[in-house]
């Protein structure tokens, strides 16, 4: 087994117990479906519970419900007041409503109850004197009585029509891709930033550099945090599709949006390509920095520039091929976030996906090669920041000539 | 055969020269030990050795050839700043280490769980590794040096937080990997136990080579002109004595001697003394520690020539 399978399967190995992963790959999704679960019970018990009522009887004295067409099946008719009365307190009914001969003119309908009306009783009954109301008219002008809108929004490059109900969704869907992606590289970068600041920490890594070199120790650490983080996203993605599943109404709503069906293959590229940027870049931090403290301060910046395409969601709403969105899109460090929420939007030329994720690679390739090279000369300056003076002497005269730092944090921490 | 040959190296960071033209070899099965002051250059050298650090000038052939990856799986190294993984347990951390110098997972879990049990951590095995005392933990690195059976072991300052069983413990242990053929280097600067331990020793002074050879052949060197006497009668009175001292510490006479009259001179001109009886007579070699504060105490001009007798 080469080197750095084995750092990559300890890596991988001794986050998985760790309980910030667990935290964040198992309770994270249980707020999900909580929330989920949630939401849906409230929206029930507003519109559609029908309480604990039961028969719920109905006295018309108006005509209008003649021949009583669409009748709820809870509901049932009283010949007048006084034997619904009875049926109330005998408790035969739960509550019963009378229209009065007068109804026609005035709308008014008395209601008499022991308890109080759920709402969704009071849907019903609209719904069946509305059914009664229109059942003279023309079948289509009482289709457009019942429902005299249905607005259907057209995003402004005309490729994708959405209804009221989806509009919510085609905005949210960028912004929720946006977070889980800038969220998920982030995070596993910063794992592997932590990684490699306690490998400094614990002065483990001259008894490191011993066993392996320093690239297949970030090798490592990259291949075996980057497989937590795909781990991470896969549970996430398991767990949203138990959701959607369970939900009609979201899995049709996200379906409406009419994502592209090759988007989760880009998208894949795009998370890889982003982690190898920030994973590197953070871990390049992470052994040039005096302690892991110091570390996680710079870390924080870093996330903030990854997920900052999400502070520019208004002019990528409002133009997602616009100069902003397109630079964003096509620059290494946001274009994971930037271009996953373009594509949500609307539809990106292809060249420029391609143009991006040339501009990512080579980012990415970059700055996992400074890694490397910081990693051989940060790594073993133990409890010390690495200059940046240091790093482009290193540089100008090759990875063998190690600087004086090394020696001067020998002779600092003394014998 | 020798397990360590460094020749001619030289390695400077910016202006100052850390090593400078060093050479010497560790034979095979061997205990060696590095001595010097602070900032002698000894974990310069080792790092070179061992290729964390790349030498200036010179050439250094470890284990029979320039260091490669089948070498290094071979060799065990201590550092001075020394730690272990700090969140998972001796056990697993110790496995971790074996399997990056080749082991499979399984030997060196086997291979830990034996090391550990020889160290007295069986109990520990299984904790965290920072739940364990400092002395704990460094016998638990102690292990995991050894743990892939390395043909060479290298160890700064081995002792350094060890309390005195502990320290007989990693004695033991390093007199074994000598007793089958291993090679150890020491790199400390407690001179009582290279005394004890070393068969041969390099002493470096600000970069340079200033002691080197068996340990019993430096300290005759740098033997005084001098014996430690027990018995009756006046040694004063005999001839070629320059001055007698009482040290107190070796319950015995000090009787140094004048130039130009050896020590077996004295040995016979007191046997033939009617009036003295010898109980003891040694030759006073002088403590390593009293050579290295002689030798990197001196302008390092004067290393190795201004030798003198020093009684207590």
């Amino acid at each position: 087994m080469k080197r750095y399978w084995v750092v990559a399967k300890h890596e991988l190995i001794t986050q998985l117990r760790r309980k910030t992963f667990l935290f964040f790959a198992l309770v994270f999704p249980l707020l999900m479906v909580g929330a989920h679960i949630g939401i849906g019970y409230m929206a029930a018990s507003d519109a559609e519970e029908t309480g604990t009522l039961g028969i719920i009887g109905y006295v018309d004295q108006s005509g209008v419900l003649e021949p009583a067409l669409e009748e709820p099946k809870e509901f049932r008719p009283y010949a007048d007041e006084a034997t619904a009365r009875t049926a109330l307190t005998a408790g035969e009914i739960g509550a019963f409503f009378i229209l009065p001969a007068d109804y026609f003119s005035t709308g008014m309908v008395n209601a008499y109850t022991l308890e109080s009306i759920p709402g969704g009783i009071e849907g019903q009954l609209r719904d069946f004197i509305r059914a009664n109301l229109l059942a003279s008219r023309d079948p289509l002008e009482a289709e457009r009585l019942r429902n005299p809108a249905e607005v259907t929004m057209t995003n402004l490059d005309g490729t994708r029509e959405v209804d009221q109900d989806t509009a919510l969704a085609l905005i949210l869907t960028p912004i929720v891709f946006a977070m889980i992606f800038g969220m998920s590289i982030t995070m596993t970068s910063s794992f592997l930033m932590q990684s490699v600041a306690e490998e400094k920490e614990t002065r483990m890594v001259e008894l490191m550099m011993t066993s392996i070199t320093p690239l297949e120790m970030l090798w490592g650490k990259i291949l075996g945090l980057g497989t937590l983080g795909l781990l991470q996203m896969a549970i996430w993605a398991v767990t949203g599709g138990i959701v959607f599943i369970a939900n009609q109404d979201a899995g049709e709503m996200l379906a409406s949006v009419g994502l592209p069906a090759w988007l989760p293959g880009v998208a894949l590229l795009y998370l890889l390509l982003g982690y190898l940027l920030y994973g590197s870049l953070l871990a390049g931090v992470g052994a040039s920095s005096g302690s892991a403290q110091e570390a996680q301060s710079v870390s924080g910046v870093l996330s903030l520039l990854a997920l900052s395409p999400m502070f520019a969601f208004a002019s990528l709403l409002k133009d997602p091929n616009g100069p902003v969105p397109l630079a964003m899109s096509l620059f290494p460090f946001t274009s994971p976030t930037a271009m996953i929420m373009r594509i949500s939007l609307g539809q990106v030329p292809p060249w420029q996906i391609l143009l991006s994720l040339v501009l990512l690679a080579a980012g990415a390739a970059l700055v996992v090669w400074l890694a490397a090279w910081v990693f051989r000369v940060g790594l073993l300056m133990v409890g010390k920041r690495l200059k940046l003076s240091a790093l482009i002497q290193v540089i100008r005269q090759g990875a063998d000539q190690l600087v004086l730092p090394l020696e001067n944090s020998t002779t600092a921490r003394g014998r | 055969m020798n397990s360590l040959a460094v020749s001619s190296v030289s390695k400077s960071f910016g202006a100052t020269r850390a090593v400078d033209d060093l050479s010497f070899e560790v034979r095979t099965g061997e205990i060696f030990a590095m001595l010097g002051p602070n900032g002698a250059g000894k974990t310069t050298t080792i790092r070179m050795a061992l290729d964390i650090l790349r030498p200036d000038s010179g050439r250094i052939e470890i284990l029979g050839g320039p260091i490669s990856q089948q070498i290094k799986d071979r060799i065990g190294y201590l550092p001075e700043e020394r730690g272990l993984y700090r969140n998972i347990t001796v056990l697993d951390c110790l496995a971790y280490l074996g399997t990056l110098k080749g082991m499979t997972s399984r030997d060196a879990k086997a291979r830990a769980i034996e090391l550990l049990a020889r160290v007295g951590l069986d109990d520990a095995m299984n904790k965290k590794v920072s739940t364990l005392s400092r002395g704990m933990q460094q016998k638990a690195q102690f292990a995991a040096t050894v743990l892939h059976n390395p043909d060479l072991v290298i160890i700064d300052e081995p002792f350094s937080g060890l309390d005195p069983v502990n320290t007989l413990l990693i004695k033991e242990m390093m007199y074994e990997i000598r007793d089958k053929g291993q090679t150890v280097i020491m790199s400390t600067h407690m001179m009582h136990q290279v005394e004890e331990m070393a068969d041969r020793m390099l002493m470096v002074s600000e970069g340079s080579k200033v002691l080197y050879g068996r340990v019993e052949d430096v300290r005759r060197q740098y033997a005084s002109h001098a014996v430690y006497v027990s018995g009756e009668g006046d040694w004063a009175s005999l001839p070629g004595v320059e001055r007698v001292e009482h040290d107190r510490e070796k319950r015995a006479d000090l009787v140094c001697l004048a130039e130009g009259n050896s020590t077996d001179d004295f040995l016979r001109a007191a046997a033939m003394h009617p009036d003295i009886h010898l109980s003891r007579f040694e030759v006073a070699l002088p403590s390593l520690e009293d050579i290295f504060i002689e030798v990197a105490g001196a302008p390092q001009s004067n290393a190795g020539t201004g030798r003198k007798a020093n009684g207590a």
